[in-house]
């Protein structure tokens, strides 16, 4: 029976290495932001105290997410390139921007409010390692990224993970062509629940098992 | 007992959804940890300019410092009598009023403040070049570059432990120490105030400039570019 082949499986199975592209360019985008943030901490500290999410007393709070939240931004980018812990990875890159995309923007409409300048003029430096940028625009391409990271987050594809190539043998298509399930020894295309489905439709135990 | 298609894909798709999960929680947890221990260890053997002390509330700005220091100048202007003990205007049962400059152009603080004008009154003052008066440039290594006051002396306020020496060198003997940051919600400038007064040097030496360097690059005045000259004992 063919499957509808969702939005994810098309994205995993495009001829294109679509996966891999998207893959290896968010973890070299986010390494170089974590790296931007990383080589001036107070900066980034100031920043963060700016959106008014963490307490300035006692400060452990604030240096503390200023300490470590550029370098899980760094390890995450380096996970997303080498396709280790990429669910992790992208998990950890959507709470962030879930987390300080509503901050920008709140604290855009905060400027808007308060000084009365329209709000797709406002620019200031959110913090985020690219300097000052004009909020909206921003805001769009956080919530592109928020996108693609959602989609790295879940696809199931393991193709093309560059870590793969130095352990073990490379891995081939591993998901069943006709249930989607994660095969491990890539015999033909089909998982051994979908193998021993005979032409009445009915499934039966897999003798191998 | 026999099984549907459609069921075993259920199955099938559960199992798969829980390894997703699982998987997805093992990445959270591994590389929340790798982090923390990246970024305390990394943070740790930084050089004293990059790293970030864990413990200091470094937006402590010691405004109580300042406006006890502003009471005692006060006391001093009012009853210049040499020898006698002065108290100081404002006292503990009174509430402690913070110098609000411009609420819109500026955060309040306690330190005197210099307009546009009387800031480029100080700059034009040959004395200034005497070393009467001295600019501080409270902002980061790279904005100071990228343009300053000509003359100022770069200094970041959190971490002014790195800059005392060079501070300490033309500021003692100066008259008129003016401080400026960015300008507009910019604190970096009162911290700075406060490190000078901590320093021991005299409040009524210490200037705010409060438009910053957004008001001097409006007025055109002159600027100038690079490192800072004075870094590491230069003349």
């Amino acid at each position: 029976m063919p499957q509808k082949r969702s939005i994810i499986r098309r994205y995993d199975e495009a001829a294109v290495p679509l996966a891999l592209l998207v893959r290896l360019f968010l973890g070299g985008f986010f390494i170089y932001m974590g790296l931007a943030k990383i080589d001036d901490p107070v900066a980034f500290l100031k920043q963060i105290r700016l959106y008014g999410l963490l307490p300035e007393t006692p400060p452990y709070f604030l240096n503390g997410t200023a300490i470590v939240l550029p370098w899980l931004e760094v390890l995450c980018g380096g996970a997303l390139v080498l396709g280790i812990f990429r669910r992790g990875a992208s998990a950890w890159l959507a709470i962030m921007l879930c987390i300080f995309t509503p901050a920008i923007f709140l604290r855009a409409l905060g400027v808007h409010q308060t000084e009365g300048t329209p709000f797709f003029q406002i620019a200031f430096d959110c913090g985020c390692g690219g300097g000052p940028e004009i909020i909206w625009i921003k805001l769009l391409k956080n919530s592109g990224l928020l996108l693609i990271v959602l989609a790295t987050l879940f696809s199931r594809s393991c193709r093309f993970s560059l870590v793969s190539l130095f352990v073990g043998r490379p891995r081939p298509a591993s998901l069943c062509r006709q249930c989607s399930a994660p095969i491990d020894e890539g015999i033909g295309e089909l998982c051994p629940t979908c193998r021993n489905i005979p032409a009445s439709g009915v499934a039966t135990p897999d003798p191998a098992a | 007992m026999e099984s549907c298609l459609e069921c075993a894909s259920i199955h099938v798709e559960s199992l798969v959804m829980m390894k997703a999960v699982k998987e997805t929680l093992v990445g959270l947890l591994v590389l929340g940890l790798l982090a923390l221990v990246v970024g305390f260890t990394g943070n740790g053997i930084r050089s004293s300019r990059k790293r970030l002390d864990f413990t200091t509330n470094h937006f402590d700005f010691g405004l109580e410092r300042g406006i006890e220091a502003r009471a005692a100048a006060a006391a001093r202007r009012s009853d210049p009598s040499p020898g006698e003990s002065v108290q100081p205007v404002e006292s503990a049962d009174q509430p402690a009023v913070l110098t609000v400059v411009a609420p819109e152009a500026h955060a309040a603080h306690p330190y005197q403040s210099v307009s546009f004008d009387e800031a480029v009154a100080i700059f034009d003052d040959p004395n200034t070049q005497m070393g009467a008066g001295l600019f501080i440039d409270a902002r980061g290594e790279e904005a100071y570059a990228e343009g300053h006051i000509p003359g100022a002396l770069q200094a970041d306020p959190y971490r002014f432990e790195d800059y005392w020496d060079k501070v300490m060198r033309f500021a003692e003997g100066a008259e008129k120490i003016v401080v400026y940051c960015n300008g507009g919600e910019c604190e970096d400038s009162i911290k700075m105030c406060t490190q000078l007064l901590d320093a021991d040097l005299n409040y009524d030496a210490i200037f705010l400039f409060d438009g910053g360097w957004e008001a001097w690059t409006a007025g055109d005045m002159p600027v100038e570019t690079g490192a800072d000259p004075y870094e590491d004992g230069g003349e």
